[in-house]
Formats: C-alpha cells, sequence, structure tokens
C-alpha cells in the first residue's frame, strides 16, 4: 500500500537567523518534523517566539532554511516552479495590504501577479469583496480600513488565485468575536472544497474547532502532535476541575496542577471525583480543553 | 484553475509588466504632482543658473550658457527623480510599506519587480524631460527637437541606470537615514563632476578620469551632444555602452543584495 503524498513534509527543519553587524544569533526553528496531510487543515500552535512565523516563511520561501528538507507537493519549497507557486498563498502575520491603491485594486493586481487575465479577475475580485463583506470599501484606500476590515482583505487577498494550498498565520489575532466567528465559516468552507490549511492562532478554541491535526512547538521544537482529542486524552484526561484554596484534604491521587489561587486537577471520571469533593468545596468542573493542553505542554511562564 | 491570460508577453515577462500597472495605477492620483514638481524645480534651476551665469559666461563651446545648461538640467533632473525613487521610494515599499514581500508570496521574483519598477521609471523619465525640454525653449534654449527625440532612448537608459545605482543603496541601507551618504557620496558628486552645469574640461585630469564612472556623466554627454548637434552616432553608442555597462553591474549587485536581504 502506498500512502498518498502529502502536502507539506519536513525533516530536521531548522533556521537559524544571524544578524549582520554583529548581534546574538537565534536559533529559531531547531530540527523539526512534520507531514501536513492533503486536505486537512493542520494547526501549528506555540507561545509567541514559538518558531510559527518562521516556518511559513520557509514554506513559502519568504526566508531561506538553514538545514533540513522541506517539500511541498513532493518538491523543495525553496525551488518550487512558477505552476506551483500559483497554487500556493499565504495570510501573513502582519498585514502589508497595499496602501497606494484601493481595496479592489490590492486584489486586482494581486491576482494578475498570479497570471490570472483581467477578464477573470472583473468577476473574481467583487465576488471575493462579497465573500469577506468589503464590497462597500472596494473604492476605499487600505488606511481607511479598520483592522478587522484589512485582516478580512488580507484573507480575501490570498483566495485571489484559488489555492491548494493556504497559509494562515494568525487570521483571527486582534479581531472582534464577529469577525472571527465570520473568518472561521470561511475556513471551514475552504476544507469542505478540499484545500489544505496550514493554521496558526493563540486561541485554543478556534484550534479545537478548526484543526484536524495540532502540533505543538515551543523554542523551535516539537512538543507532541495529534488531533485535538487525542492530545487532550493523553495530556489534561476528559474533566478539569479548578478547586479554589484551600484544598481538602484526601482527595485521590489525581493529576493535579497548582496555579495560584487554585488547583486544577484532571481527571477521566468526572462524577466519582465530583462525590469526593466536600459539600462546601469551592469548585468549577469543565470538560478538558486544548488550551489546558496548551498551558500544561508549553508552561504558565509568561512570553515576550 | 486560474485562466492566464493570452497576451503577447512571454511568461516570464509578466509579473514585471504588473509591477509596472501597480506602478502606474499609484501614479494615478499623484501625476500632476509629480510632473509640475519634476518641472518647476528644475526650471527655477535652470533659469537662476542660466540667467546668472550667461553674465559671466558668453559662450561656451560656441553656445550660450543657457542652451549648454538644458540638456545638464533634464539629466539632472532624471537623477534626482530616479535615484531618489530606487533609493528612498524602494527602501519604503521594500521595508515598511513591505510590498516586495508581499509581492513575493506571488509567483513574481525579485528581478520582476525591479524591472517593472524600472520600466515605469523610464517612462516618467520621457514625460518630464519633454516637459523640461519645452521650458527651457520658451526660456530661451535653443536645441534640437529632433535632437530630443532621438535621445529618448539615451534618457529611458539613463533614468534606468541611476535607479539601479538606487537600488544597491536600498540594498545597503540599515535605515533610510542612511541615504545621508547617497547625498553626500553620489548626488552630489555627480551634479558637480558630471558636466552637467559647465564643462567637464576645467577640472583636472584625474577628476575628468574618474568622472567617466558616473552614469550622468555619459547621460549629459550624449543628451547634451544630440540637442545640441554636436556628437555622431558613434559617440552617442560609446555613452550608451558605458551607461548599459553601469547598468549591469548595479542591477546584478542590487539584485544580491536585495535578495539576500529579503530572504535572511
Ligand atoms: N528576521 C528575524 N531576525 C532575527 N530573529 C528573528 C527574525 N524573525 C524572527 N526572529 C526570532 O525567531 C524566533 C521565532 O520567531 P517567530 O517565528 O516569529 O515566532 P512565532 O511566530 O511563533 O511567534 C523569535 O525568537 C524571534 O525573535
Ligand atoms: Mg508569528
Amino acid at each position: 500500500m502506498t500512502t498518498p503524498q502529502p502536502a507539506i513534509q519536513a525533516k530536521g527543519l531548522t533556521k537559524t537567523y544571524k544578524p549582520r553587524g554583529g548581534g546574538p544569533v537565534v536559533e529559531a526553528v531547531k530540527g523539526i518534523d512534520f507531514v501536513v496531510k492533503k486536505g486537512t487543515c493542520t494547526g501549528l500552535l506555540g507561545p509567541n517566539g514559538a518558531g510559527k512565523s518562521t516556518t511559513m516563511k520557509m514554506l513559502m520561501g519568504l526566508t531561506q532554511r538553514s538545514g533540513g528538507t522541506l517539500d511541498i507537493f513532493g518538491h523543495d519549497a525553496a525551488g518550487l516552479s512558477r505552476e506551483e507557486r500559483t497554487r500556493i498563498a499565504l495570510v501573513p502575520q502582519d498585514d502589508n495590504l497595499d496602501p497606494d491603491l484601493t481595496v479592489s485594486e490590492n486584489l486586482m493586481v494581486y491576482g494578475m501577479l498570479f497570471g490570472i487575465s483581467r477578464a477573470v479577475l472583473k468577476d473574481r475580485v467583487p465576488q471575493i469583496l462579497q465573500y469577506m463583506q468589503l464590497t462597500e470599501k472596494a473604492d476605499a484606500r487600505v488606511n481607511q480600513l479598520s483592522g478587522g476590515m484589512k485582516r478580512r482583505l488580507t484573507i480575501g487577498r490570498a483566495l485571489v488565485n484559488d489555492p491548494d494550498l493556504l497559509f494562515l498565520d494568525e487570521p483571527t489575532t486582534g479581531l472582534d468575536p464577529q469577525a472571527r466567528v465570520m473568518i472561521w465559516q470561511r475556513i471551514l468552507e475552504l476544507k469542505k472544497q478540499g484545500k489544505t490549511l496550514l493554521l496558526t492562532t493563540h486561541y485554543m478554541d478556534e484550534a479545537q474547532r478548526l484543526c484536524d491535526h495540532i502540533i505543538m512547538i515551543d523554542h523551535g521544537k516539537v512538543l507532541d502532535e495529534g488531533s485535538p482529542a487525542q492530545l487532550i486524552d493523553k495530556h489534561v484526561k476528559k474533566h478539569v476541575f479548578d478547586v479554589t484554596k484551600p484544598i481538602p484534604l484526601d482527595l485521590p491521587p489525581v493529576d493535579s496542577e497548582d496555579v495560584g489561587d487554585s488547583v486544577l486537577f484532571y481527571v477521566e471520571d468526572g462524577a466519582t471525583f465530583r462525590k469526593k469533593l466536600p459539600e462546601d468545596a469551592t469548585y468549577l468542573h469543565r470538560p478538558a480543553n486544548m488550551e489546558d493542553v496548551f498551558l500544561r505542554l508549553t508552561g504558565r511562564k509568561l512570553r515576550d | 484553475m486560474p485562466v492566464l491570460s493570452h497576451s503577447a508577453v512571454p511568461l516570464m515577462l509578466r509579473p514585471a509588466l504588473v509591477v509596472f500597472f501597480r506602478q502606474l495605477l499609484c501614479w494615478r492620483t499623484m501625476w500632476r504632482q509629480y510632473l509640475i514638481l519634476r518641472l518647476v524645480e528644475p526650471a527655477i534651476f535652470f533659469y537662476g543658473l542660466g540667467a546668472g551665469f550667461a553674465m559671466l559666461i558668453p559662450q561656451i563651446g560656441g553656445f550660450d550658457y543657457k542652451t549648454f545648461l538644458l540638456p545638464g538640467s533634464i539629466a539632472m533632473s532624471l537623477m534626482f527623480g530616479s535615484l531618489i525613487d530606487g533609493s528612498y521610494g524602494a527602501y519604503v515599499r521594500i521595508f515598511m510599506q513591505r510590498t516586495w514581500p508581499s509581492f513575493l508570496a506571488t509567483p513574481t521574483r525579485i528581478a520582476h519587480i525591479m524591472a517593472g519598477e524600472m520600466a515605469f521609471i523610464g517612462m516618467r523619465s520621457v514625460l518630464s524631460a519633454t516637459m523640461l525640454l519645452l521650458a527651457g525653449m520658451m526660456l530661451g534654449a535653443k536645441v534640437s527637437v529632433l535632437g530630443f527625440i532621438l535621445a529618448l532612448p539615451v534618457i529611458v537608459l539613463l533614468a534606468i541606470t541611476l535607479m539601479a545605482v538606487g537600488y544597491v543603496a536600498t540594498g545597503l541601507a540599515r535605515s533610510i537615514d542612511d541615504f545621508d551618504f547617497v547625498w553626500a557620496f553620489v548626488l552630489t558628486p555627480m551634479m558637480v563632476f558630471s558636466g552637467a552645469l559647465v564643462d567637464l574640461r576645467v577640472y583636472p585630469e584625474p577628476i575628468q578620469w574618474l568622472a567617466q564612472f558616473l552614469p550622468l556623466t555619459h547621460g549629459v554627454a550624449a543628451i547634451r551632444g544630440l540637442l545640441l548637434g554636436t556628437i555622431g552616432p558613434l559617440g552617442v553608442f560609446g555613452h550608451m555602452a558605458a551607461l548599459l555597462a553601469i547598468l549591469a553591474v548595479c542591477a546584478t549587485l542590487a539584485h544580491h543584495l536585495l535578495k539576500q536581504r529579503l530572504t535572511d
């Protein structure tokens, strides 16, 4: 049996930034292996500075890798053909829309850079504007848009070439809940169309909802990977009891974590554990989620 | 699947053409301002210097000073327009607005962007040079219009070469303040030692020799020769060959520097 070729395959992928004119060398990615299967949404999660954006930039050929191999559609990511490049798009972490152009000109020029004819774009640009709810802003300049509108335009711009493989670097950071929900819908629709997505986000509910597979990285290394359910099962069990201090004595010996004012107990069987808690204990009982996994794997220490 | 355009432009050049189109779109909102600035500034310069020195220099190489000065003023105005767009302008587009990185996330490569922007500067230079020619003629310079038409390829080549010099500076600049070096070591020496304002032969020989490495020297010599009818085809081709050589060196170096910085 042959397994189908993955969309992305990284082996021992490394990136070291060497600032010219001195300064400390930064090992942003320290030899990571991962696979992104075709037609899935894979989440690349990790705290700030983990190496997520660097990985995305290496995939896009926007920064040179320092070591390892990185293949897209079975070919070296640094040497993709023009035709292969037209099947890929990026939503960068920081918007880099063209401030000298209007909203629709941004889409038009970008589409033309992908080799799409103006005749096709005449129809496609208004469609994308509508899809991203920006029709009213078609003739506005980029600096007249709100942050959320800019983000939507950046995502729309990445759809102009109808890519098979889409990189989304923190697509919803800084957006209001309405905009986030709208973008989630769009991402789920893209998944349904069979597109391959690689997504980074700091919102664990978002990752849990959108991703089939999650790769946790920190300090440039893969910590663990699996489906959201697998990761939750493996690292935090099914239930979380957030018990306010003082902690009642003689609780069963389960996996727990002191987080300051309270202690988190991770348990498989919620009903049994609840019976063991005294009547007067103050606690919160909830299903375990990706946030718990994230904090367990990457620690609670603040990052810059 | 995206439908590729059926134009006759080879696939390799299409992204460059789109970059040209992008520059044109930006310019749509500011061309009046650009043309007025590119006309008024050199015209003041031309009028002030021309009138001022005409008293002191009645004749230079058999021409009145105004006539001698106009081709130099045109070349100098191209220098400011092109070099500044290749340095400050490109720096803003690359590192501040990050327009170039956004283009590089498409099949577009750095060479396409450079080619498209240079082509645009070439076109814009033809417009601003034409306006300045007309202004100069109205102010009393006696130059040949046919010569000017013949000089258009030189004007385009000079503008593109100066843009490439600007790109080299952008490839080296660590911050936008570093372009002060361009003023001190590139713009000012070229203004003074290219023969735009005075006959190059007034300077000592080593300076005359060094001036041959300045693109503006060749631009001035060819444009002035054609506008005044004092140069043969061989002379023009010689200067164009020199410009092409400087262009090749600068464009290659700039491409190398910018590629390094954009894929660091
Ligand atoms: N251009 C750069 N030059 C030097 N260091 C960089 C550069 N870009 C990122 N880094 C460093 O590399 C590490 C990973 O950064 P990044 O990939 O942006 O992380 P993330 O996207 O996961 O927050 C950080 O320590 C960051 O400071
Ligand atoms: Mg990032």
